[in-house]
Protein backbone atom coordinates (compact mmCIF):
# COMPACT_ATOMS: atom_id res chain seq x y z
CA UNK A 1 0.00 0.00 0.00
CA UNK A 2 2.88 2.31 0.68
CA UNK A 3 3.77 2.33 -2.96
CA UNK A 4 0.58 4.23 -3.63
CA UNK A 5 1.62 7.22 -1.61
CA UNK A 6 3.30 10.29 -2.98
CA UNK A 7 6.83 11.05 -1.81
CA UNK A 8 5.83 14.22 -0.08
CA UNK A 9 3.10 12.58 1.89
CA UNK A 10 3.91 10.74 5.09
CA UNK A 11 2.91 7.18 5.14
CA UNK A 12 -0.33 6.92 7.08
CA UNK A 13 -2.23 4.16 5.52
CA UNK A 14 -4.78 3.00 8.00
CA UNK A 15 -8.11 4.58 8.59
CA UNK A 16 -7.33 4.74 12.25
CA UNK A 17 -4.18 6.69 11.61
CA UNK A 18 -5.86 9.09 9.30
CA UNK A 19 -8.87 9.55 11.48
CA UNK A 20 -6.63 10.20 14.39
CA UNK A 21 -4.57 12.67 12.44
CA UNK A 22 -7.60 14.60 11.35
CA UNK A 23 -9.34 14.59 14.66
CA UNK A 24 -6.16 15.67 16.36
CA UNK A 25 -5.74 18.49 13.93
CA UNK A 26 -9.35 19.51 14.18
CA UNK A 27 -9.44 19.34 17.93
CA UNK A 28 -7.96 22.81 17.91
CA UNK A 29 -9.94 23.95 14.92
CA UNK A 30 -10.80 27.25 16.52
CA UNK A 31 -7.12 28.18 16.38
CA UNK A 32 -6.49 26.80 12.92
CA UNK A 33 -4.51 29.01 10.72
CA UNK A 34 -6.79 29.04 7.73
CA UNK A 35 -4.31 28.36 4.96
CA UNK A 36 -1.99 26.02 6.72
CA UNK A 37 -4.83 24.12 8.29
CA UNK A 38 -6.62 23.68 4.98
CA UNK A 39 -3.42 22.58 3.29
CA UNK A 40 -2.79 19.94 5.91
CA UNK A 41 -6.36 18.79 5.74
CA UNK A 42 -6.21 18.58 1.99
CA UNK A 43 -3.11 16.40 2.13
CA UNK A 44 -4.77 14.13 4.65
CA UNK A 45 -7.77 13.94 2.44
CA UNK A 46 -5.64 12.95 -0.53
CA UNK A 47 -4.13 10.15 1.52
CA UNK A 48 -7.57 8.94 2.51
CA UNK A 49 -8.71 8.86 -1.07
CA UNK A 50 -5.58 7.19 -2.34
CA UNK A 51 -5.78 4.42 0.19
CA UNK A 52 -9.49 3.91 -0.13
CA UNK A 53 -9.33 3.99 -3.88
CA UNK A 54 -6.75 1.22 -3.90
CA UNK A 55 -8.63 -0.92 -1.44
CA UNK A 56 -12.32 -0.31 -1.95
CA UNK A 57 -12.68 -0.21 -5.68
CA UNK A 58 -10.00 -2.68 -6.39
CA UNK A 59 -7.54 -0.41 -8.10
CA UNK A 60 -4.45 -2.23 -6.96
CA UNK A 61 -2.37 -1.07 -9.83
CA UNK A 62 -0.32 1.84 -8.53
CA UNK A 63 -0.14 3.66 -11.84
CA UNK A 64 -3.91 3.46 -12.26
CA UNK A 65 -4.43 4.94 -8.84
CA UNK A 66 -1.95 7.68 -9.58
CA UNK A 67 -3.76 8.40 -12.82
CA UNK A 68 -6.96 8.93 -10.86
CA UNK A 69 -5.22 11.09 -8.33
CA UNK A 70 -3.62 13.24 -11.00
CA UNK A 71 -6.98 14.32 -12.39
CA UNK A 72 -8.28 17.79 -11.66
CA UNK A 73 -9.48 18.44 -8.18
CA UNK A 74 -12.46 20.49 -7.29
CA UNK A 75 -12.46 20.92 -3.58
CA UNK A 76 -15.31 22.56 -1.77
CA UNK A 77 -14.99 23.51 1.85
CA UNK A 78 -17.94 24.56 3.88
CA UNK A 79 -19.03 25.27 7.41
CA UNK A 80 -15.52 25.90 8.73
CA UNK A 81 -16.86 28.31 11.29
CA UNK A 82 -19.11 25.70 12.78
CA UNK A 83 -16.29 23.24 13.14
CA UNK A 84 -17.49 21.16 10.24
CA UNK A 85 -15.50 20.66 7.11
CA UNK A 86 -16.73 19.19 3.94
CA UNK A 87 -14.38 18.43 1.11
CA UNK A 88 -15.58 17.35 -2.26
CA UNK A 89 -13.61 16.20 -5.22
CA UNK A 90 -15.49 16.02 -8.45
CA UNK A 91 -13.78 14.04 -11.13
CA UNK A 92 -15.63 14.82 -14.36
CA UNK A 93 -13.66 12.33 -16.44
CA UNK A 94 -14.45 9.32 -14.37
CA UNK A 95 -17.89 10.50 -13.21
CA UNK A 96 -16.71 10.05 -9.69
CA UNK A 97 -17.64 12.19 -6.77
CA UNK A 98 -15.64 11.93 -3.61
CA UNK A 99 -16.97 13.33 -0.41
CA UNK A 100 -15.14 13.50 2.85
CA UNK A 101 -16.91 15.08 5.74
CA UNK A 102 -14.92 15.86 8.81
CA UNK A 103 -16.85 16.66 11.91
CA UNK A 104 -15.07 18.32 14.74
CA UNK A 105 -18.13 19.61 16.50
CA UNK A 106 -20.46 17.22 18.18
CA UNK A 107 -23.58 15.90 16.48
CA UNK A 108 -25.00 15.76 19.95
CA UNK A 109 -24.51 18.69 22.24
CA UNK A 110 -24.46 16.43 25.24
CA UNK A 111 -21.24 14.85 24.06
CA UNK A 112 -18.98 17.63 22.91
CA UNK A 113 -15.70 17.39 21.04
CA UNK A 114 -16.34 14.05 19.51
CA UNK A 115 -14.96 13.69 16.06
CA UNK A 116 -15.17 11.28 13.25
CA UNK A 117 -14.40 11.12 9.61
CA UNK A 118 -16.91 9.99 7.10
CA UNK A 119 -16.08 9.27 3.52
CA UNK A 120 -18.69 8.68 0.92
CA UNK A 121 -17.74 7.24 -2.39
CA UNK A 122 -20.29 7.57 -5.07
CA UNK A 123 -19.83 6.45 -8.61
CA UNK A 124 -22.08 8.33 -10.94
CA UNK A 125 -22.69 6.67 -14.22
CA UNK A 126 -24.07 8.55 -17.16
CA UNK A 127 -26.30 5.91 -18.62
CA UNK A 128 -27.77 7.89 -21.46
CA UNK A 129 -28.65 11.39 -22.63
CA UNK A 130 -30.40 13.31 -19.95
CA UNK A 131 -30.29 10.61 -17.28
CA UNK A 132 -27.82 10.30 -14.48
CA UNK A 133 -28.05 7.56 -11.94
CA UNK A 134 -26.18 6.39 -8.91
CA UNK A 135 -24.65 3.08 -9.76
CA UNK A 136 -23.00 2.29 -6.55
CA UNK A 137 -22.64 4.01 -3.25
CA UNK A 138 -20.28 2.83 -0.63
CA UNK A 139 -20.21 4.52 2.66
CA UNK A 140 -17.34 3.99 4.96
CA UNK A 141 -17.15 5.59 8.30
CA UNK A 142 -13.47 5.36 8.90
CA UNK A 143 -13.28 6.46 12.45
CA UNK A 144 -16.13 6.86 14.81
CA UNK A 145 -15.54 7.61 18.39
CA UNK A 146 -18.40 7.66 20.81
CA UNK A 147 -20.87 8.58 18.11
CA UNK A 148 -23.68 6.25 17.28
CA UNK A 149 -24.87 5.47 13.76
CA UNK A 150 -28.13 7.16 14.48
CA UNK A 151 -26.43 10.40 15.46
CA UNK A 152 -24.17 10.27 12.47
CA UNK A 153 -27.09 9.88 10.12
CA UNK A 154 -29.06 12.67 11.74
CA UNK A 155 -26.01 14.89 11.56
CA UNK A 156 -25.53 14.03 7.91
CA UNK A 157 -29.20 14.74 7.29
CA UNK A 158 -28.92 18.14 8.92
CA UNK A 159 -25.93 18.86 6.77
CA UNK A 160 -27.79 17.88 3.62
CA UNK A 161 -30.70 20.13 4.55
CA UNK A 162 -28.26 23.00 5.01
CA UNK A 163 -26.59 22.21 1.70
CA UNK A 164 -29.94 22.14 -0.02
CA UNK A 165 -30.81 25.56 1.38
CA UNK A 166 -27.51 26.93 0.07
CA UNK A 167 -28.05 25.44 -3.37
CA UNK A 168 -31.58 26.86 -3.55
CA UNK A 169 -30.29 30.26 -2.46
CA UNK A 170 -27.47 30.14 -5.00
CA UNK A 171 -29.86 29.04 -7.74
CA UNK A 172 -32.22 31.90 -6.98
CA UNK A 173 -29.46 34.47 -6.97
CA UNK A 174 -28.18 33.21 -10.31
CA UNK A 175 -31.60 32.69 -11.85
CA UNK A 176 -31.47 36.06 -13.57
CA UNK A 177 -28.38 34.96 -15.48
CA UNK A 178 -30.06 31.84 -16.77
CA UNK A 179 -32.92 33.81 -18.32
CA UNK A 180 -33.21 33.62 -22.09
CA UNK A 181 -33.21 37.42 -22.05
CA UNK A 182 -29.43 37.26 -21.54
CA UNK A 183 -29.08 35.19 -24.68
CA UNK A 184 -30.70 37.81 -26.88
CA UNK A 185 -28.21 38.96 -29.51
CA UNK A 186 -27.84 42.75 -29.81
CA UNK A 187 -29.93 42.85 -32.99
CA UNK A 188 -32.98 41.43 -31.20
CA UNK A 189 -32.62 43.92 -28.35
CA UNK A 190 -32.25 46.71 -30.92
CA UNK A 191 -35.41 45.52 -32.69
CA UNK A 192 -37.33 45.60 -29.40
CA UNK A 193 -36.00 49.09 -28.71
CA UNK A 194 -37.10 50.31 -32.15
CA UNK A 195 -40.64 49.05 -31.56
CA UNK A 196 -40.55 50.68 -28.16
CA UNK A 197 -39.58 53.99 -29.80
CA UNK A 198 -42.67 53.91 -31.99
CA UNK A 199 -44.82 54.25 -28.96
CA UNK A 200 -43.02 57.37 -27.89
CA UNK A 201 -44.71 60.40 -29.40
CA UNK A 202 -42.76 62.83 -27.30
CA UNK A 203 -39.40 63.69 -28.78
CA UNK A 204 -38.22 65.48 -25.66
CA UNK A 205 -35.13 63.94 -24.08
CA UNK A 206 -36.25 62.66 -20.69
CA UNK A 207 -34.89 60.01 -18.31
CA UNK A 208 -38.12 58.03 -18.31
CA UNK A 209 -38.85 58.33 -22.00
CA UNK A 210 -37.42 56.48 -24.97
CA UNK A 211 -34.65 56.31 -25.87
CA UNK A 212 -32.94 57.63 -22.73
CA UNK A 213 -34.72 55.21 -20.43
CA UNK A 214 -33.10 52.33 -22.29
CA UNK A 215 -29.61 53.58 -21.44
CA UNK A 216 -30.25 53.47 -17.71
CA UNK A 217 -31.38 49.86 -17.22
CA UNK A 218 -28.12 47.90 -17.31
CA UNK A 219 -24.78 47.89 -19.09
CA UNK A 220 -25.87 45.64 -21.90
CA UNK A 221 -29.03 47.58 -22.69
CA UNK A 222 -27.06 50.80 -22.59
CA UNK A 223 -24.46 49.48 -25.03
CA UNK A 224 -27.11 48.29 -27.46
CA UNK A 225 -29.20 51.47 -27.16
CA UNK A 226 -26.22 53.77 -27.67
CA UNK A 227 -25.04 51.71 -30.65
CA UNK A 228 -28.46 51.76 -32.32
CA UNK A 229 -28.31 55.04 -34.22
CA UNK A 230 -31.94 54.82 -35.36
CA UNK A 231 -33.06 55.39 -31.78
CA UNK A 232 -31.51 58.85 -31.74
CA UNK A 233 -33.04 60.36 -34.83
CA UNK A 234 -35.89 62.30 -33.27
CA UNK A 235 -35.18 65.24 -31.05
CA UNK A 236 -37.13 68.15 -29.67
CA UNK A 237 -34.92 71.18 -29.19
CA UNK A 238 -36.15 73.67 -26.67
CA UNK A 239 -35.08 77.24 -26.46
CA UNK A 240 -35.90 79.67 -23.75
CA UNK A 241 -35.44 78.22 -20.29
CA UNK A 242 -33.20 76.03 -18.23
CA UNK A 243 -29.49 75.57 -18.22
CA UNK A 244 -28.34 75.78 -21.81
CA UNK A 245 -25.00 74.09 -21.16
CA UNK A 246 -26.65 71.04 -19.66
CA UNK A 247 -29.13 70.96 -22.50
CA UNK A 248 -26.41 71.29 -25.10
CA UNK A 249 -24.63 68.32 -23.52
CA UNK A 250 -27.81 66.30 -23.86
CA UNK A 251 -28.37 67.37 -27.49
CA UNK A 252 -24.77 66.63 -28.25
CA UNK A 253 -25.18 63.09 -26.91
CA UNK A 254 -28.17 62.61 -29.22
CA UNK A 255 -26.38 63.89 -32.27
CA UNK A 256 -23.28 61.80 -31.64
CA UNK A 257 -25.39 58.70 -31.19
CA UNK A 258 -27.43 59.35 -34.34
CA UNK A 259 -24.13 58.99 -36.25
CA UNK A 260 -25.11 61.00 -39.26
CA UNK A 261 -28.44 59.23 -39.79
CA UNK A 262 -31.40 61.23 -41.09
CA UNK A 263 -32.62 63.46 -38.34
CA UNK A 264 -36.08 64.58 -37.40
CA UNK A 265 -35.96 67.73 -35.34
CA UNK A 266 -38.60 69.66 -33.48
CA UNK A 267 -37.20 73.06 -32.52
CA UNK A 268 -39.43 74.66 -29.92
CA UNK A 269 -39.36 78.19 -28.65
CA UNK A 270 -41.19 79.45 -25.60
CA UNK A 271 -42.59 82.84 -26.46
CA UNK A 272 -43.24 83.71 -22.86
CA UNK A 273 -39.51 83.53 -22.27
CA UNK A 274 -38.86 85.62 -25.32
CA UNK A 275 -36.52 82.81 -26.26
CA UNK A 276 -36.61 83.28 -29.97
CA UNK A 277 -35.76 86.93 -29.55
CA UNK A 278 -32.64 85.94 -27.70
CA UNK A 279 -31.76 83.13 -30.06
CA UNK A 280 -29.10 84.55 -32.29
CA UNK A 281 -28.19 81.46 -34.15
CA UNK A 282 -28.44 77.74 -33.68
CA UNK A 283 -26.22 75.58 -35.79
CA UNK A 284 -26.04 71.85 -35.34
CA UNK A 285 -23.43 69.64 -36.81
CA UNK A 286 -23.40 65.99 -37.60
CA UNK A 287 -20.35 63.89 -36.90
CA UNK A 288 -19.07 64.81 -40.34
CA UNK A 289 -19.39 68.51 -39.53
CA UNK A 290 -22.08 69.25 -42.08
CA UNK A 291 -24.59 71.86 -40.91
CA UNK A 292 -27.92 70.20 -40.38
CA UNK A 293 -30.11 73.10 -39.43
CA UNK A 294 -29.65 76.79 -38.97
CA UNK A 295 -32.24 78.95 -37.28
CA UNK A 296 -31.43 82.61 -36.80
CA UNK A 297 -33.19 85.49 -35.18
CA UNK A 298 -34.91 86.59 -38.34
CA UNK A 299 -36.76 83.36 -37.77
CA UNK A 300 -38.02 81.14 -40.52
CA UNK A 301 -36.73 83.23 -43.38
CA UNK A 302 -33.32 82.23 -42.17
CA UNK A 303 -34.03 78.58 -42.69
CA UNK A 304 -32.29 78.70 -45.97
CA UNK A 305 -29.90 75.89 -45.49
CA UNK A 306 -31.33 72.47 -44.87
CA UNK A 307 -29.10 69.55 -45.66
CA UNK A 308 -30.16 67.09 -48.36
CA UNK A 309 -30.43 64.23 -45.85
CA UNK A 310 -32.98 66.03 -43.69
CA UNK A 311 -36.48 64.81 -44.45
CA UNK A 312 -38.48 65.77 -41.40
CA UNK A 313 -38.78 69.19 -39.85
CA UNK A 314 -41.03 70.27 -37.03
CA UNK A 315 -41.26 73.92 -36.12
CA UNK A 316 -43.28 74.35 -32.97
CA UNK A 317 -44.91 77.54 -31.71
CA UNK A 318 -42.87 79.76 -33.95
CA UNK A 319 -43.93 83.36 -34.02
CA UNK A 320 -44.14 84.36 -37.61
CA UNK A 321 -46.47 85.36 -40.37
CA UNK A 322 -47.35 82.53 -42.68
CA UNK A 323 -46.92 84.84 -45.62
CA UNK A 324 -43.25 84.50 -44.93
CA UNK A 325 -43.43 80.95 -46.12
CA UNK A 326 -43.67 82.25 -49.68
CA UNK A 327 -40.31 83.87 -49.27
CA UNK A 328 -38.49 80.66 -48.43
CA UNK A 329 -35.66 79.44 -50.48
CA UNK A 330 -37.16 76.52 -52.42
CA UNK A 331 -33.96 74.56 -52.32
CA UNK A 332 -34.05 74.54 -48.55
CA UNK A 333 -37.33 72.64 -48.45
CA UNK A 334 -37.25 70.43 -51.47
CA UNK A 335 -36.02 67.30 -49.69
CA UNK A 336 -38.48 67.43 -46.82
CA UNK A 337 -41.00 64.63 -46.67
CA UNK A 338 -42.49 65.57 -43.32
CA UNK A 339 -43.14 69.11 -42.22
CA UNK A 340 -44.98 70.28 -39.17
CA UNK A 341 -45.34 73.91 -38.23
CA UNK A 342 -47.32 75.01 -35.23
CA UNK A 343 -48.09 78.73 -35.24
CA UNK A 344 -50.20 81.32 -33.48
CA UNK A 345 -53.91 81.29 -34.24
CA UNK A 346 -54.45 84.00 -36.78
CA UNK A 347 -53.36 82.09 -39.87
CA UNK A 348 -54.83 78.76 -38.92
CA UNK A 349 -57.16 77.17 -41.39
CA UNK A 350 -55.43 78.58 -44.42
CA UNK A 351 -53.99 76.74 -47.34
CA UNK A 352 -50.52 77.95 -48.03
CA UNK A 353 -48.45 77.33 -51.12
CA UNK A 354 -44.81 76.71 -50.45
CA UNK A 355 -42.26 77.77 -53.03
CA UNK A 356 -41.93 74.22 -54.26
CA UNK A 357 -45.62 74.24 -55.23
CA UNK A 358 -46.34 71.95 -52.32
CA UNK A 359 -49.73 72.40 -50.80
CA UNK A 360 -49.77 72.66 -47.08
CA UNK A 361 -52.98 72.33 -45.19
CA UNK A 362 -53.27 74.09 -41.90
CA UNK A 363 -55.48 72.64 -39.26
CA UNK A 364 -56.00 72.79 -35.56
CA UNK A 365 -53.29 71.13 -33.61
CA UNK A 366 -54.14 68.04 -31.63
CA UNK A 367 -50.81 67.73 -29.90
CA UNK A 368 -51.82 69.06 -26.55
CA UNK A 369 -50.49 72.50 -27.37
CA UNK A 370 -52.27 75.73 -26.66
CA UNK A 371 -55.78 75.58 -28.05
CA UNK A 372 -55.22 78.72 -30.05
CA UNK A 373 -52.33 77.12 -31.86
CA UNK A 374 -52.75 75.75 -35.31
CA UNK A 375 -50.59 73.20 -36.99
CA UNK A 376 -49.48 72.76 -40.52
CA UNK A 377 -48.58 69.19 -41.17
CA UNK A 378 -47.38 68.11 -44.49
CA UNK A 379 -46.17 64.76 -45.73
CA UNK A 380 -45.31 63.62 -49.17
CA UNK A 381 -43.52 60.73 -50.72
CA UNK A 382 -39.86 61.41 -51.49
CA UNK A 383 -40.34 60.76 -55.20
CA UNK A 384 -43.39 63.02 -55.47
CA UNK A 385 -42.74 65.98 -57.74
CA UNK A 386 -45.96 67.80 -57.10
CA UNK A 387 -47.89 68.75 -54.03
CA UNK A 388 -51.13 67.28 -55.31
CA UNK A 389 -49.89 63.90 -54.29
CA UNK A 390 -49.42 65.07 -50.78
CA UNK A 391 -51.18 63.61 -47.84
CA UNK A 392 -52.33 65.73 -45.00
CA UNK A 393 -53.11 64.44 -41.55
CA UNK B 1 -43.56 15.85 -44.47
CA UNK B 2 -40.46 17.08 -42.69
CA UNK B 3 -38.91 15.48 -39.61
CA UNK B 4 -37.50 17.84 -37.00
CA UNK B 5 -35.59 16.78 -33.89
CA UNK B 6 -35.37 19.17 -30.97
CA UNK B 7 -32.58 19.73 -28.47
CA UNK B 8 -34.30 17.39 -26.00
CA UNK B 9 -34.46 14.66 -28.63
CA UNK B 10 -38.16 14.86 -29.47
CA UNK B 11 -39.11 14.29 -33.09
CA UNK B 12 -41.79 16.31 -34.82
CA UNK B 13 -43.26 15.47 -38.20
CA UNK B 14 -44.52 18.65 -39.82
CA UNK B 15 -46.12 19.53 -43.11
CA UNK B 16 -43.60 21.03 -45.51
CA UNK B 17 -45.77 24.06 -46.25
CA UNK B 18 -46.00 24.81 -42.54
CA UNK B 19 -42.35 24.35 -41.71
CA UNK B 20 -41.22 26.41 -44.69
CA UNK B 21 -42.35 29.54 -42.92
CA UNK B 22 -38.93 29.18 -41.39
CA UNK B 23 -36.51 30.63 -43.92
CA UNK B 24 -33.71 28.58 -42.35
CA UNK B 25 -35.53 25.29 -42.91
CA UNK B 26 -36.84 26.38 -46.31
CA UNK B 27 -33.31 27.07 -47.51
CA UNK B 28 -32.09 23.86 -45.96
CA UNK B 29 -34.73 21.82 -47.77
CA UNK B 30 -33.95 23.58 -51.03
CA UNK B 31 -30.27 22.77 -50.62
CA UNK B 32 -30.72 19.16 -49.55
CA UNK B 33 -33.78 18.32 -51.62
CA UNK B 34 -36.33 15.66 -50.68
CA UNK B 35 -35.06 13.66 -47.75
CA UNK B 36 -36.40 11.41 -45.03
CA UNK B 37 -33.61 12.37 -42.69
CA UNK B 38 -34.46 14.36 -39.59
CA UNK B 39 -33.34 17.96 -39.29
CA UNK B 40 -31.72 18.54 -35.89
CA UNK B 41 -32.66 21.81 -34.20
CA UNK B 42 -30.06 21.99 -31.47
CA UNK B 43 -31.17 25.42 -30.25
CA UNK B 44 -34.87 24.70 -29.88
CA UNK B 45 -36.57 22.61 -27.19
CA UNK B 46 -39.69 20.58 -27.84
CA UNK B 47 -41.90 22.91 -25.77
CA UNK B 48 -40.78 25.90 -27.80
CA UNK B 49 -40.96 24.14 -31.16
CA UNK B 50 -44.52 23.07 -30.38
CA UNK B 51 -45.45 26.75 -30.01
CA UNK B 52 -43.55 27.73 -33.13
CA UNK B 53 -45.32 25.06 -35.17
CA UNK B 54 -48.66 26.24 -33.78
CA UNK B 55 -47.84 29.73 -35.06
CA UNK B 56 -46.71 28.47 -38.46
CA UNK B 57 -49.83 26.32 -38.81
CA UNK B 58 -52.05 29.31 -38.17
CA UNK B 59 -50.20 31.51 -40.66
CA UNK B 60 -49.85 28.78 -43.27
CA UNK B 61 -50.10 30.10 -46.81
CA UNK B 62 -49.54 33.74 -45.95
CA UNK B 63 -46.89 35.45 -48.11
CA UNK B 64 -43.40 35.52 -46.66
CA UNK B 65 -41.70 38.92 -46.44
CA UNK B 66 -39.12 39.33 -49.17
CA UNK B 67 -35.55 40.38 -48.44
CA UNK B 68 -36.10 43.63 -50.40
CA UNK B 69 -39.18 44.47 -48.39
CA UNK B 70 -37.16 43.89 -45.28
CA UNK B 71 -34.50 46.33 -46.38
CA UNK B 72 -37.08 48.92 -47.33
CA UNK B 73 -38.93 48.38 -44.11
CA UNK B 74 -35.83 49.20 -42.15
CA UNK B 75 -35.76 52.74 -43.42
CA UNK B 76 -39.23 53.89 -44.22
CA UNK B 77 -41.74 51.42 -42.87
CA UNK B 78 -44.62 52.58 -40.85
CA UNK B 79 -44.01 50.31 -37.97
CA UNK B 80 -46.73 49.61 -35.53
CA UNK B 81 -46.85 47.85 -32.24
CA UNK B 82 -50.33 46.51 -32.94
CA UNK B 83 -50.59 42.73 -32.72
CA UNK B 84 -53.48 40.77 -34.20
CA UNK B 85 -55.94 39.20 -31.80
CA UNK B 86 -54.85 35.64 -32.56
CA UNK B 87 -51.16 36.50 -32.29
CA UNK B 88 -51.80 38.30 -29.03
CA UNK B 89 -53.51 35.26 -27.57
CA UNK B 90 -50.77 33.01 -28.95
CA UNK B 91 -47.99 35.06 -27.40
CA UNK B 92 -49.65 35.26 -23.99
CA UNK B 93 -47.17 32.93 -22.33
CA UNK B 94 -44.85 33.22 -19.38
CA UNK B 95 -41.84 35.49 -19.71
CA UNK B 96 -39.25 32.74 -20.25
CA UNK B 97 -41.34 31.07 -22.93
CA UNK B 98 -41.76 34.43 -24.65
CA UNK B 99 -38.00 34.95 -24.70
CA UNK B 100 -37.41 31.39 -25.92
CA UNK B 101 -39.94 31.88 -28.73
CA UNK B 102 -38.14 35.06 -29.78
CA UNK B 103 -34.79 33.26 -29.80
CA UNK B 104 -36.27 30.35 -31.75
CA UNK B 105 -37.91 32.71 -34.28
CA UNK B 106 -34.57 34.43 -34.73
CA UNK B 107 -32.72 31.13 -35.14
CA UNK B 108 -35.30 29.67 -37.52
CA UNK B 109 -35.62 33.00 -39.32
CA UNK B 110 -39.37 33.48 -38.99
CA UNK B 111 -39.58 37.24 -39.31
CA UNK B 112 -43.27 37.67 -38.55
CA UNK B 113 -43.00 35.63 -35.32
CA UNK B 114 -39.89 37.53 -34.30
CA UNK B 115 -41.79 40.78 -34.83
CA UNK B 116 -44.69 39.60 -32.69
CA UNK B 117 -42.28 38.66 -29.90
CA UNK B 118 -40.32 41.91 -30.08
CA UNK B 119 -43.51 43.99 -30.16
CA UNK B 120 -44.76 42.14 -27.10
CA UNK B 121 -41.59 42.86 -25.14
CA UNK B 122 -41.68 46.49 -26.33
CA UNK B 123 -45.24 46.77 -25.06
CA UNK B 124 -44.18 45.29 -21.74
CA UNK B 125 -41.57 48.00 -21.12
CA UNK B 126 -43.82 50.80 -22.33
CA UNK B 127 -44.22 53.55 -19.75
CA UNK B 128 -41.88 51.99 -17.24
CA UNK B 129 -38.93 53.54 -15.45
CA UNK B 130 -35.49 51.87 -15.59
CA UNK B 131 -36.06 50.49 -12.12
CA UNK B 132 -39.45 49.06 -13.06
CA UNK B 133 -37.94 47.46 -16.16
CA UNK B 134 -35.21 45.89 -14.04
CA UNK B 135 -37.78 44.47 -11.67
CA UNK B 136 -39.96 43.22 -14.52
CA UNK B 137 -37.17 41.24 -16.18
CA UNK B 138 -35.08 40.53 -13.10
CA UNK B 139 -32.19 42.55 -14.50
CA UNK B 140 -29.33 43.54 -12.22
CA UNK B 141 -28.21 47.14 -12.14
CA UNK B 142 -24.57 46.47 -13.01
CA UNK B 143 -23.43 50.03 -13.68
CA UNK B 144 -20.17 51.13 -12.14
CA UNK B 145 -20.22 54.35 -10.08
CA UNK B 146 -18.57 56.11 -13.05
CA UNK B 147 -21.30 54.94 -15.41
CA UNK B 148 -23.98 55.95 -12.91
CA UNK B 149 -22.42 59.42 -12.77
CA UNK B 150 -22.43 59.65 -16.57
CA UNK B 151 -26.11 58.67 -16.75
CA UNK B 152 -26.92 61.19 -14.05
CA UNK B 153 -25.13 63.87 -16.01
CA UNK B 154 -27.04 63.00 -19.17
CA UNK B 155 -30.32 63.15 -17.27
CA UNK B 156 -29.62 66.29 -15.29
CA UNK B 157 -31.18 68.78 -17.65
CA UNK B 158 -34.19 66.63 -18.34
CA UNK B 159 -34.80 66.07 -14.63
CA UNK B 160 -34.67 69.79 -13.87
CA UNK B 161 -37.19 70.72 -16.49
Amino acid sequence: MSSLLGKDEPEQTTDAHMGFGLSKMLAGSNNLDEHEGMFRLFKSYRRLLRTSLARDIGATDASKVEEHMARPWVVCVSDCDQGLLQLTRWDPEAFLKWDATVYSSPPDEDKPYQSYVSIVFATWIVSGPGSVGVNDTLRRDSVRKKVSNRRGVSYRRRQLVEDKAKIVQSHNSHKKFSSALWRFPPEILAEIFLYYMLENEDWTPAPNLAPMVLTAVCKRWREVAVDTSSLWRKLRLEVGHGNWQQRAFCYDSYLKRSRGRQLSLAPECHNDDDGMERLEELVMYTTVSVPVLTIAHSVVLSITKLPPNMHTLKLMNLWFDLKMLSGFNPLAWVNLTNLEIVVGGRDAGKIVALPTSILVHIRESGCGLDRKSRAIRYHHAPQSTHGRGSQCR
Amino acid sequence: MVHLVTSDNVEFVVDKEVVERSVLIKNMLEDVGETDQSIPLANVSSAVLRKVIEYCEHHRGEPLPSADADQNQDETRKRTTDISEWDQKFITVDQEMLFEIILAANYLDIKSLLDVGCKTVANMIKGKTPDEIRRLFNIVNDFTPEEEAQIKKENEWAEDR
